[in-house]
């Protein structure tokens, strides 16, 4: 089975016959089983999540496999290129069965290397986003669209597996950013993409490195994401009226959920 | 029924004007509805663009009918992004077209249902398929953007006349259009029903009852009538029995 890299380099090469440059001393791309690896990562979060949460074996087995494979799965869904990766390359389910059973039985042990993991689970982030951007672009989307379904795809595991446990999703509300690092990822790699030679899987490398690094440093000096702040009234005045409302404190919506 | 004849050929789309209108619209109320929750810009924008484009997807996934639209045209996710940024710095602006964003979702409801139920019947798919894909498109953006927001999605809950007149709307669509209806006299009637409907709901404060309205505790009712059907029956097993022993001694 192509990787999506290959695939991508296949469908482009008409287009851009000789325009990709390989830079020196950066390996051509990431190996196929970078990918895989990003599933087991999300996929044995995912079991520590729902282990921790006292789910029984069923519970977990299907909060690894959501989180695992929930981003690939809605990509493959949204782009409807017929039957999803996740189900064709048998390789992920099973990636993911394993994963459950570590989270089963070793949640404290995941917990307890938790430094590991956000090392593991911000290269996954990055190979997760480019993977769906690069399918995106690989089927001639354009470039807003491959942004969206690669954020999309670094994000929906996560999702997924916190509407089944039945809790708000996360990475919606404001935290430590991490859909916004897969977001800059995206971007990173469509602008890569699109405005400059450079070849699609060093682009990956690329993009797995920046996402890679400003995920740990947003873990590190604790970067959060805000809610909305409502600017309204300011805007009012610098026209010079008067707001009905008197003038509140703070100007968030949900005073007390910021900082 | 089986598969039908697909009396339906071309499919119905709204005037460019409407649809940007109702995109931009959904993905402002949708940005709001975010903000409201204290979510972040992700959260914001996501909904904002689920409100936007919501149950259009949802249909075009399940009749995997190619890419969906807004994948292909970038305007979508570009008007998105913007709804979700005037939601994350100026939701008071938001409020203040609230009202008129209100009447042209009662305007347009009619016409989400066509653009479900128009689109399965094209492809040919059963009556009862094409009223649930009319249903769907019109109400499956609120329903995962509630999912998201982690509430119960005001869909299924009890209250103002929503779901209900697209069910009924998309009913008398597929309807129409089975029992030989011209199409154009079927969408004008069926966003004209939907319209009707939406504002009496509002006008009289409709709301959906629920099963506990409609019959009362419809369980202690059932009980009481058994035990009041078996008390009768043993009166009456008695009277036969002192009837059987009068019989036997006279």
């Amino acid at each position: 089975m192509l990787t999506d890299v290959a695939e991508y380099a296949l469908t482009h090469a008409q287009g851009r016959a000789g325009a990709d440059i390989v830079i020196e001393g950066l390996p051509a791309s990431l190996p196929h089983w970078t990918q895989l690896a990003a599933v087991g990562v999300g996929a044995v979060s995912g079991a520590a999540f729902a282990a921790r949460r006292g789910f029984d074996v069923v519970g977990v087995l299907v909060l690894s496999v959501a989180a695992g494979l929930g981003g690939l799965l809605l990509r493959d869904t949204l782009l409807q290129r017929g039957t999803s990766v996740v189900l064709i390359d048998g390789r992920y389910l099973i990636i993911a069965a394993v994963a459950a059973v570590i989270g089963f039985f070793f949640a404290g042990l995941v917990d307890r290397l938790e430094v590991v993991v956000v090392v593991l689970d911000a290269l996954a982030l990055g190979i997760l986003c480019t993977a769906g951007a690069n399918a995106a672009l690989a089927m001639r989307l354009p470039p807003v669209s491959a942004v969206f379904i690669g954020t999309a795809t670094a994000a929906g595991g996560l999702v997924l597996r916190d509407l089944l446990a039945g809790v708000a999703p996360g990475i919606m509300r404001p935290g430590i950013l991490s859909a916004a690092a897969g977001f800059i990822g995206a971007v990173t790699f469509t602008l890569l993409q699109v405005y400059s030679p450079i070849s699609a899987g060093q682009a990956q490398i690329i993009v797995v490195l920046v996402v890679f690094v400003v995920r740990l440093l947003a873990v590190q000096r604790k970067w959060r994401t805000r809610p909305a702040r409502d600017f309204t009234d300011r805007l009012w005045q610098a026209w010079g009226r008067k707001t009905d409302k008197p003038d509140k404190p703070d100007k968030t919506l949900e005073p007390g959920s910021i900082e | 029924m089986m598969i039908m004849s697909t009396p339906v050929h071309d499919v119905f789309t709204l005037p460019a004007i409407v649809s940007i209108t109702a995109v931009v619209f959904g993905g402002l109320s949708g940005a709001l509805h975010a903000t409201r929750r204290g979510l972040d810009s992700v959260g914001i924008f996501t909904i904002s663009l689920l409100c936007a484009v919501g149950g259009g997807v949802i249909r075009d996934v399940l009749l995997q009918n190619g890419i969906p639209a807004f994948l292909v045209n970038p305007l979508y996710l570009g008007l998105a992004a913007l709804a979700a940024l005037v939601g994350y710095f100026l939701a008071s602006v938001i409020r203040i077209v609230l009202p008129v964003m209100q009447i042209v979702d009662t305007l347009l409801l009619g016409s989400w249902v066509l653009l479900g139920a128009e689109k399965a019947l094209q492809v040919g798919l059963t009556f009862s398929a094409a009223v649930l894909l009319g249903v769907i498109t019109a109400t499956g953006g609120g329903l995962i953007r509630d999912l998201l927001c982690h509430e119960t999605p005001a869909m299924v809950r009890p209250g103002e006349w929503y779901g209900f007149v697209t069910i009924v709307a998309a009913f008398a669509f597929v309807l129409m259009v089975t029992r030989g209806v011209p199409l154009t006299i079927a969408e004008i009637s069926t966003m004209v029903i939907a319209a009707a409907m939406r504002i009496a709901a509002i006008r009289f404060e409709l709301h959906t009852p629920t099963a506990y309205d409609l019959w009362g505790d419809l369980e202690s009712r059932v009980s009481a009538g058994l035990e009041r059907s078996r008390r009768s029956q043993e009166i009456r097993q008695r009277k036969r029995a002192r009837a059987a022993t009068d019989a036997s001694r006279g």
